[in-house]
């Protein structure tokens, strides 16, 4: 087993394709790793607490908080970001009813919603508004109201029900 | 803010884990989920020279039942419990509680063990492993010793964990049939720590509450007879819970006494079927 060690190598599988490995440092939370290491600025820092959910991730397809991941944690896992949900030019679902049904303005937590979203269709293709806003609790928005994000998710649900084989 | 600088070590097995942590002593943290733990080093609250991740250690990430007790290990994971049908029909008290706690991206990471050793006064699972009077079992270099969950959760934050130790699983009774189990908290916003929690367990012929958000250790309770009301009132009269800018202590002993009645109620009907 190695000593402790204030740098380490960490290698990770970002939406599907295998990272480099980068050295950084012990401290590195998982979202600095991905902004800054990876330049994936999609998963934003909001509280950098815990308290906000925008910049949740799927590590190993479960949502998490990325600033309470150390990237050291992440090492070896397969992480899905906000940048990971379109195909090619092709929007998600998620976020063609974000887009239809407003439910973001500044977007600041959007990336945030849509990957606690995304886990949460995954668990529950056919989720109630309830679900929906329960699911959803640990993620803060100042600009919307959450109307509309509740909405998006359950037309987003309706869309990918109608549809087999839809991923993510 | 960042976390401060730390040196980080990923042991394989226990026998690592305690060989570091006997090494590096208070110097060092194990970090299990880090949900709790996270937050602190990010506010900078606590700055220890080596964090010992037990995530890649096989042999804590279990649970299994042994006679008429649950093993849970250091790194079973609190969303097991809304997962895992098993694990929630053998311990519906925590499977109850769980739901309670933070959001699904916390419990995703976050681990019963983790919650029991941070021993925040308002969390859910350290009332729980306290009314179901839960077995700790700390291993150190030293050997392995197992205690009551009253004598490891000792005040806020605070438990009788050694320097050198680490929480390898906690052993709680299974579910039996003939007993109702019930959790109750309430707090300003769904997921928020608790004003008050209350977990209940009534049998034909015994009654036992615990109760968290009193600011110190969770406190349990048993009952003296089996009038809930008078009961609720009695142990209520009897706490001395904190005033705070979340609510006063007179809303906090009057919320502890529905609490308790309640979920003694409660607790009572699953008992029955």
């Amino acid at each position: 087993m190695n000593a402790p060690a204030t740098f380490l190598d960490v290698t990770v599988e970002i939406n599907g394709r295998k990272t480099t490995p980068r050295i950084v440092e012990a401290r590195r939370t998982l979202a600095d790793f991905l902004r800054e290491d990876c330049g994936l600025t999609g998963t934003h820092l909001g509280c950098e607490h815990g308290a906000c959910g925008a910049c949740t991730v799927l590590i190993d397809g479960e949502p998490a908080r990325s600033c309470l991941t150390l990237a050291a944690q992440a090492d070896g896992a397969a992480i899905t970001t906000v940048e990971g949900l379109a195909d090619g030019a092709a929007l998600h679902p998620l976020q063609r009813a974000f887009k239809d049904k407003h439910a973001l303005q500044c977007g600041f937590c959007t990336p945030g919603f849509l990957v606690a979203a995304a886990a949460l269709l995954r668990e529950n293709p056919d989720p109630s508004e309830l679900e929906v806003r329960e699911y959803l609790s640990g993620n803060i928005c100042r600009c919307t109201g959450y109307q509309f994000i509740v909405a998006a998710v359950l037309a987003a649900a309706a869309e990918i029900n109608g549809k087999a084989g839809a991923d993510v | 803010m960042k976390p401060p600088a730390f040196a980080y070590a990923s042991p394989r097995t226990v026998d690592e884990c305690l060989a570091l942590k006997a090494e590096h002593g208070e110097d060092a943290r194990f970090i299990a989920g880090g949900q709790s733990l996270m937050p602190l080093l990010s506010l900078r609250m606590v700055r220890p020279a080596v964090v010992i991740d037990l995530g890649r250690v096989r042999d804590l990430a279990y649970w299994r039942r042994e006679g008429e007790q649950i093993v849970v290990g250091a790194m079973l994971r609190q969303r097991a419990l809304e997962q895992d049908k098993a694990l929630a029909g053998a311990l519906p008290l925590l499977a109850e509680a769980t739901r309670q706690i933070g959001h699904p991206a916390t419990r995703s990471r976050g681990t019963i063990v983790g919650s029991l050793c941070h021993a925040d006064p308002a969390a859910e699972l350290p009332v729980c492993a306290l009314l179901l009077k839960a077995q700790i079992v700390l291993a150190s270099t030293r050997g392995r010793r197992t205690i009551a969950a009253e004598d490891f959760l000792v005040d806020a934050l605070s438990t009788s964990i050694a320097d050198d130790e680490l929480v390898e699983q906690v052993r709680l009774p299974a579910a039996r049939p003939g007993t109702g189990y019930a959790f109750l908290e309430l707090a300003r916003r769904h997921g928020d720590f608790a004003l008050i929690s209350v977990a209940a367990s009534v049998s034909p012929e015994a009654g036992r509450v615990a109760i968290g958000g009193l600011g110190s250790a969770p406190l349990a309770f048993d009952l003296q007879a089996p009038d809930f009301a008078a009961e609720s009132q009695r142990i209520a009269q009897g706490l001395q819970p904190p005033a705070d800018l979340h609510a006063s202590a007179e809303y906090r002993r009057a919320l502890a006494q529905t609490l308790i009645e309640r979920a003694l109620a409660a607790a009572a009907r699953r008992s029955k079927t």
